[in-house]
């Protein structure tokens, strides 16, 4: 289980899930990039996730964002997408931090692989359910806005994280 | 380390995948558009535009009035009885909702997609 170490522990997740909060909040706001495509997002909630992946022990960067996934749901986009979303953050997490202890990749590329397979494992999900294996047509779409969001998810969190270590966190 | 020699071979990877998969999937399912005929305003004739086929629209006393090719993913019209051969004149078509109409024959070839396609706002 999730067993938090201090009160100073208790508040840095807790901040760190809002922020990832409003990031998803602030994401849902802005316009569709190319309305003919739904689906394509930029995953900004992702760089909370990626900071704790390289700061703290990594089952907190799940912890937070499932607990993000959650608040998020049931406030404001419906429990309906629950199971989506959730299957996608658990697969993009497994490969993020399989990607992470290879000590190959850097943090763009973690971020990249992690952006790509949260989009894969809502379509596998979203296959099962709505029994339709057309969905797969669109994974060339997700898997190219995937790189593309990973790549710039990962630039900011790579600064972040820079920046968080001179800190302290 | 914000951007390693790997990382770049990796989203190359990626890229090659996601262009890999387009082309699989195109072929594998793709072309799952049909030709509709349209005779008098009623439905004449139905076939798939990936398989080569010509269809002859024949009028109610038995001549055929017009002469419909199905070739390379698309249809056009190669022959009709009517004078000002507008409807050949508008050439190949392919896309799904193109429309191809000969007004004189009351002859109208539309292209329509088979599959129903199930994209919907579930996926977010």
């Amino acid at each position: 289980m999730i067993r938090l170490s201090g009160n100073r522990d208790i508040a840095l997740y807790a901040v760190f899930t809002s922020l990832a909060l409003v990031l998803s909040y602030f994401e849902a706001m802005l316009p569709p990039f190319i309305v003919a495509v739904p689906g394509i997002k930029l995953g900004l909630a992702n760089i909370v996730v990626i900071i704790f992946l390289y700061l703290r022990p990594s089952k907190y960067a799940l912890f937070i964002n499932l607990t993000r996934i959650l608040i998020m749901s049931v406030a404001f986009s419906g429990v309906f997408g629950l199971i989506y979303s959730f299957s996608g953050a658990i697969l993009s997490f497994l490969v993020m931090l399989i990607f992470k202890k290879s000590n190959l990749f850097g943090i763009i590329g973690v971020s990249t692989v992690g952006s790509v397979f949260h989009n894969i494992g809502q379509i596998f999900v979203a296959a099962v359910v709505l029994q339709s294996s057309k969905l797969f047509l669109y994974m060339p779409v997700l898997i190219i806005s995937g790189v593309v969001s990973g790549i710039i998810t990962g630039f900011i969190a790579g600064g972040c994280i820079a920046r968080l270590k001179v800190g302290g966190i | 380390m914000l951007l390693k020699k790997a990382d770049i071979i990796l989203i190359i990877i990626l890229l090659f995948i996601a262009l890999a998969f387009n082309f699989v999937f195109l072929n594998l399912m793709g072309g799952g558009g049909e030709v509709v005929v349209f005779y008098n305003l009623g439905e004449y004739a139905r076939a798939p535009l990936n398989e080569e086929a010509v269809i002859e629209v024949k009028s109610s006393n038995g001549t055929v009035i017009n002469e419909i090719v199905i070739e390379g993913g698309g249809v056009h019209m190669s022959g009709s009885s009517c004078k000002d051969k507008v409807c050949i004149n508008q050439g190949h078509i392919s896309g799904t909702g193109q429309v191809i109409t000969c007004l004189p024959n009351k002859v109208v070839v539309e292209i329509v997609s088979g599959g129903k396609v199930e994209f919907d706002s579930i996926v977010r």
